[in-house]
């Protein structure tokens, strides 16, 4: 399955009344992200993407955190931060889950998965998450 | 001044000590060699006057001109030039203490720790008190304060406590300063201490978010988060980044 079909599923719950489906919704949202860039950075790095060992949760926003380039790092840190919405949605139920936090999170996901990275961002940020791989001993 | 926030400000003249007792302000002397003895002897000040207390991350000080602990910005700026310089006389530490409640009782405070305040009057021979109103005076005019002052702060122990520990105090008052600063509408600032619970990973991540609610379109909110992630990602060294994490709720 393609992980960019959650995008469709969160689209489909955003405006429900139901705030069990918003929270689906901003939970989707997220893994729609995340299993995207998991599918990448595997290709790209050379690891199985369903590896035991590969802590996606940790180690997907881990590959963008990378000094010489902030627009990598931005990528990471917004997913840090679906990543927060994320928890709330699924483990904090006395928070409250709105229709536009949902909406808010949707977009942004849209927004990560349809980004380029390219050229030298590219460059550097594979580089950076290799290395990553091998210290997660994820490739030799 | 704001009526219903009082001050304590405490400067240590070297060779001196003085005090000038306002219905507002109260002027004493902490002289202490370290940032971290001076917050505890404020810690010792308000446990044991049982105050409404100003807590340590309330606390701010310098020495000498340097910044060593957390203050609004323009109220550090205002502190450090308004406040006058004597010929002869070094400004080693300057105490700002800011309470949320009105003091019950000053006195108290004095008949504890007598060699804290000493509760005498006497006239103000550097101009401390006109300098110290105008500077508040000059923070109520200030519309980033005032804008600041009305923004609703929740912050709760645990995360100082957290902050404390892997001494990020500092990085986290910079970044709720900053979420201010760039964020427009903002209604309320929440900092949390979570834990991600992520199935199948078993070393949960302890780290603070930042929430700030505003009440903007999501466009001028994305503007907004885009200018504090440019700052977050030059200022914070990317081995403190990873304990912090900014949301924003548009309600």
């Amino acid at each position: 399955m393609d992980p960019q079909d959650f995008l469709d599923t969160a689209s489909s719950l955003v405006n429900s009344p139901r705030e069990a489906d918003l929270r689906t919704s901003v939970s989707r949202s997220y893994y729609a992200v995340i299993l995207f860039f998991r599918n990448y950075f595997a290709k790209e790095v050379g690891f199985s993407p369903e590896n035991p060992d590969f802590a996606i949760h940790k180690v997907i926003p881990e590959f963008f955190n990378i000094s010489n380039s902030e627009e990598a790092t931005k990528i990471g840190e917004k997913i840090k931060r679906l990543k927060a919405g994320r928890r709330d949605a699924d483990y904090i139920l006395s928070k409250v889950i709105s229709g536009t936090k949902a909406s808010d999170h949707l977009d942004l996901a849209k927004k990560l998965i349809t980004c380029s990275i390219t050229g030298d961002v590219e460059k550097a940020v594979l580089e950076h998450a290799t290395k990553r791989a091998r210290v997660r001993r994820l490739i030799q | 001044m704001n009526q219903s926030e009082n001050y304590i400000i405490d400067i240590d003249v070297e060779g001196d000590s003085f005090s000038s007792l306002t219905s507002d302000i109260v002027l004493g002397q902490i002289e202490e060699q370290s940032i971290n003895s001076a917050q505890d002897r404020i810690d010792d000040c308000f446990s044991l006057s049982c105050l409404p207390v100003a807590t340590k991350r309330e606390a701010v000080a310098f020495e000498g001109r340097n910044l060593i602990y957390y203050i609004e910005p323009s109220l550090a700026n205002k502190a450090i030039t308004n406040l006058p310089q004597e010929s002869g006389r070094n400004l080693s530490t300057v105490v700002i203490v800011k309470t949320t409640a009105p003091y019950a009782n000053v006195f108290s405070l004095h008949q504890v720790l007598p060699h804290y305040l000493q509760d005498r009057f006497f006239p103000d021979f550097f101009g401390i008190r006109e300098s110290v109103e105008q500077l508040f005076q000059g923070a109520d005019n200030d519309s980033g304060v005032l804008q600041q002052a009305s923004i609703d702060e929740i912050i709760p122990d645990e995360c100082l406590e957290f902050c404390e520990s892997y001494d990020l105090v500092e990085t986290f008052y910079d970044c709720v300063r900053q979420a201010k600063q760039d964020f427009e509408s903002v209604e309320k600032i929440q900092a949390e201490l979570g834990y991600f619970h992520d199935d199948d990973e078993f070393d949960d991540e302890p780290h603070i978010t930042i929430e700030v609610k505003v009440n903007t379109s999501r466009e001028t909110a994305e503007g907004s988060y885009d200018r504090w992630l440019d700052w977050f990602i030059v200022k914070v060294p990317d081995s403190v980044r990873k304990f912090f994490i900014l949301t924003i709720d548009r309600g």
